[in-house]
């Protein structure tokens, strides 16, 4: 496929020199145009064949998910993902797949990231429901109702939907604000506006604000089978507790080969670097 | 010390026993009982003489043969008591018997020698009939195992390598799930009795089967160091591997009485090997004591292999052992709506429990209902075997001929090492009652009767069969990934900085004007001054004019609004002396005087009829628009 591409870049590559140096002896108005012609097609082929490899990258990828052959498509996911197309789409396929091949804590990984972007997809969300309840580790956040569903909510929304609402509700207001001085009767007619700015304001703030606190630290996922945390960063500390594939919590601190965990049930302890994944 | 007071304590007892006996003992009576008159060949029965108020010394019952029976002695006991002052005195001997040969049998007679006088026992009638295995001894519960004594010891004298017990597996590598035969066999060169476990097995990690003990307990004899043993096995164990590793069973400690001789009696002579040396045709002329012996099994290791990988069937779910399988219908032609019962079978040697309930295919023209399932294990000559019967009630939702697909059993054949698929067969089954439809609910779901219209029918819930993913994306999204979240970038938070300074700065100019727009008096304050001047403006247009009455009316109206502006009252209630009261403590005297001048002259001006020159008019303007210029300097509180 690679050397498909070389190939296409190399013929269209060559007509463009052997033509300029015949428009320059001629310096007519037409060579010009035509130089112009050789720029534009120039510029396509540059940016068709890298977009022609990327869409079958991802074809070639899902080709091979239906032919069950899941350890191929996920490498060439992976391919298309270090080509630049790192897209939901392309993470989802790439879950599914490790799924398919038994790897549950690398399939967290690939779902969590397309969450970051599509987070109320419903095929994602349902793929992330049914990969949890297959995990062996049982770690709830004993948080109340009204909180888990605040925390539906939140999860639902990205940080930067969150953070362009909060823009936008700010860019309102100060619109608002400025027509008033010039038309104070506005000032009456938006009545209700304010109030509904006022309390999307605080509703959105503190969203994102929870937001930022969530998100602001980076979390990992668990890929060893079992793994140990420790009481700090070293194997001769004592053990705390044992975490499966799959478990996944914030990092609140890191030496060269340690995270330091914390566990959405307020657990925490030490883990090898190399037995989890950053999301 | 201890020895020598018993001694003592037992001369003082004979001493009383010597005086009151003459008088107190009633008459010498020997019995003989057995335990049961009739008996099969190969059991046993206990044969006891009893002495009752002997005086003196009672010699060991001398025991004849006899004919057609084992005997061994089981030992002697004695008693005294004394009642009322009458003292009585009784002395068992007991004996096993046990029956060889079939028929009428005579016990005894017997001779008892009791103070050197010989009493006659008189004979017992035993009937031995055919019952029984045949075998010349039965095990009951408390049957000896072992045969008579080859030699009965002294108790201290019983030795490690006179009897034992061995725990031997017959396989040392399993598969998972394959059984192993653990067996205890115990060795004796004694008389012994096996009696039991003291301290179970531990079989962690196993499942176990535990065979019935045997009807006869096998009995061999094998020379083990040159020494003759008498060797049966006492009890046999399936153990089934439940998962790979080395394991190391601790069979635990069972416990046997051995006979042992009796120190104190004379014919230890005869009994030693003479006789003893073979069994049954001379009876035990020793008088002996049961001990009870405990031994412990060394430990036994076992290697569990897992099953190997290759060629693993999908569907195996763990069953090890040689299986086969039946699938059958209870009825073949039923109507639609009609329960039909699908039981399948799955029998054959191994581990029944491990063996999961087969899958029934989906099928979407039945309704199925869960499963039960009943597992019967058997353990007949030592083999594991099993059968385990699933029955589901499947009822067909609609008419006509449909096949109930075959289902896959695989399981691991430890004997070929290899895996094995069994398949049932599949099974066809006919549904009519399309027309009995109106009849029965149940098959009226499927009918649309032209008379009633259509009918709703029972609905049911949809569930899932199974939990999985769904499929992946096919078409890109393009929703890629953030390198990093529009929070972390500054730009984002500056420009949220300045809309908010904006619509702060907004909000708080607006709220100024609003404070304005309500506050009358500042606003007066501050365009008193403007509004003077524009009217002063008109009045000098007046002046240039030559109107003087508009002029002064003007000039009226800029100075009066003016101040009435600058206190906050009414236009009306700027008088001469309300100014006056208002602002003395404020202006200069001379600014007051010039205030003073011009309102005079502006009422002359305004409502005296004499001459106004345009100089007095010029004069007039020129003194307002000073005063007014000179109060503007005024701080007003």
């Amino acid at each position: 496929m690679i050397a498909d591409v070389k190939f296409k870049e190399s013929v269209i590559l060559s007509p463009p020199k052997a033509g300029e140096e015949s428009m320059r002896s001629q310096r007519s108005f037409g060579a010009t145009r035509l130089r112009m012609t050789f720029t534009v097609v120039l510029l396509l082929a540059m940016t068709l064949p890298a977009m022609a490899s990327e869409a079958s990258l991802f074809d070639q990828a899902n080709a091979k998910y239906q032919a069950a052959d899941f350890k191929a498509a996920s490498e060439i996911y992976q391919r298309s993902i270090q080509a630049g197309q790192a897209t939901a789409a392309v993470y989802y396929n790439l879950g599914n797949a490790a799924l398919k091949s038994g790897e549950k804590g690398q399939a967290l990984v690939y779902y969590e990231r397309a969450l970051r972007v599509s987070p109320r997809d419903r095929d994602l969300r349902w793929n992330l429901r049914v990969l949890k309840e297959a995990l062996p580790d049982k770690i709830d956040d004993d948080s109340y109702f009204v909180i888990a569903a605040a925390r539906d909510l939140l999860g639902r929304l990205t940080a930067d939907e969150l953070a362009v609402l909060l823009s936008a509700i700010l860019l309102i207001a100060a619109l608002l604000k400025g027509s008033y001085l010039f038309f104070p009767v506005f000032k009456t007619w938006t009545a209700w506006l304010r109030t509904f700015g006022f309390f999307g304001l605080i509703v959105t703030s503190s969203l994102f604000a929870w937001k930022v606190w969530e998100t602001k630290d980076p979390r990992v996922v668990i890929l060893d089978k079992e793994t140990y945390a420790y009481y700090g960063p070293s194997d001769r500390e004592t053990k705390a507790f044992l975490l499966h594939e799959g478990a996944s919590g914030k990092v609140t601190d890191t030496t060269n080969d340690w995270v330091f965990l914390t566990l959405p049930n307020k657990k925490s302890g030490w883990i090898r670097k190399n037995s989890c994944e950053t999301i | 010390m201890e020895k020598l007071k018993i001694i003592k304590l037992f001369v003082i007892c004979n001493l009383v026993f010597v005086t009151f006996s003459a008088s107190a003992f009633a008459e010498v009576a020997i019995e003989t009982s057995v335990s049961r008159s009739v008996l099969p060949v190969g059991e046993q029965l206990v044969l006891d003489i009893i002495v009752s108020n002997a005086e003196g010394r009672i010699e060991q019952p001398r025991i004849s043969s006899i004919d057609g029976f084992t005997s061994y002695s089981q030992g002697h006991s004695q008693e005294f008591s004394i009642i009322n002052g009458q003292s009585s005195s009784r002395s068992v001997y007991s004996y096993v018997l046990v029956a060889n040969t079939v028929g009428q049998r005579m016990i005894g007679p017997f001779a008892v020698g009791i103070n050197g006088k010989e009493y006659k026992v008189a004979p017992v009638k035993v009937e031995v009939t055919q019952e029984g295995a045949g075998s010349w001894q039965t095990a009951g519960s408390q049957a000896p195992v072992t045969s008579p004594p080859s030699r009965a010891l002294p108790v201290a004298s019983v030795g490690d390598q006179d009897i034992f017990i061995k725990a031997w597996l017959d396989k040392d590598e399993v598969y998972v799930n394959e059984p192993v035969m653990l067996t205890y066999t115990l060795f004796t060169r004694l008389s012994a009795t096996y009696k039991g476990f003291e301290k179970e097995p531990v079989t962690t990690g196993f499942w176990v089967e535990d065979f019935p003990p045997d009807k006869t307990i096998r009995r061999t004899e094998q020379f083990l160091n040159g020494q003759r043993y008498v060797v049966a096995d006492v009890r046999k164990l399936a153990l089934f591997p439940t998962q790979s590793g080395v394991f190391t069973v601790e069979p635990g400690t069972l416990s046997a009485t051995v006979e042992v001789r009796n120190d104190d009696t004379f014919q230890t002579f005869f009994s030693n090997n003479i006789f003893g040396s073979r069994r049954g045709s001379f009876p035990s002329m020793v008088t002996s004591q049961v001990v009870s012996r405990a031994m412990a099994a060394d430990p036994v290791r076992i290697v569990v292999k897992a099953l190997p990988e290759i060629a693993k069937p999908q569907d195996f779910s763990g069953a090890v052992g040689q299986y086969e399988i039946e699938s059958s219908l209870d009825k073949t032609d039923v109507e639609a709506g009609d329960p039909v019962t699908m039981r399948v079978r799955v029998f054959g040697r191994g581990n029944i429990n491990t063996v999961q309930n087969l899958k029934l295919p989906k099928m979407d023209d039945f309704k199925v209902y869960e499963s039960s399932s009943s597992t019967n294990i058997s353990k007949e000559k030592l083999i594991v075997e099993g059968e385990r019967v699933t029955e589901t009630v499947i009822v067909p939702r609609k008419p006509g001929t449909f096949e109930i697909p075959s289902m896959l059993f695989s399981y691991f054949d430890p004997k070929t090492q290899t895996y094995r698929t069994l398949k049932t067969e599949t099974q066809s089954l006919r549904v009519s009652g399309m027309d009995q439809g109106v009849q029965t609910p149940a098959s009226s779901q499927n009918t649309v009767s032209t008379d009633t219209g259509i009918e709703p029918v029972a609905q049911e819930e949809v569930g899932f069969v199974a939990k999985d993913i769904r499929f992946i994306r096919t078409v890109d999204d393009g929703k890629h990934l953030p390198e990093r979240e529009l929070y972390r970038k500054p730009v984002y938070w500056i420009f949220n900085g300045l809309l908010f300074l904006a619509a702060a700065l907004a909000s708080f100019f607006s709220t100024l004007r609003a404070t304005d727009l309500r506050d009358s008096k500042g606003s007066r304050l501050r365009r008193s001054h403007g509004a003077a001047k524009a009217k002063l403006k008109t009045a000098f247009r007046l002046l240039k004019g030559s109107k003087p009455d508009a002029f002064y009316e003007e000039v009226s109206k800029a100075v009066h609004g003016y101040f009435a502006d600058k206190f906050n009252i009414s236009t009306q209630s700027v008088t001469q002396e309300r100014l006056e009261d208002l602002a003395h403590d404020l202006i200069t005297a001379e600014l007051m005087n010039k205030i003073k001048k011009l309102f005079d002259e502006t009422s002359m001006g305004r409502f005296a009829k004499a001459d106004k020159t345009p100089e007095d008019m010029r004069e007039l303007y020129d003194l307002a628009d000073e005063v007014i210029s000179s109060f503007e300097k005024v701080k007003i509180r």
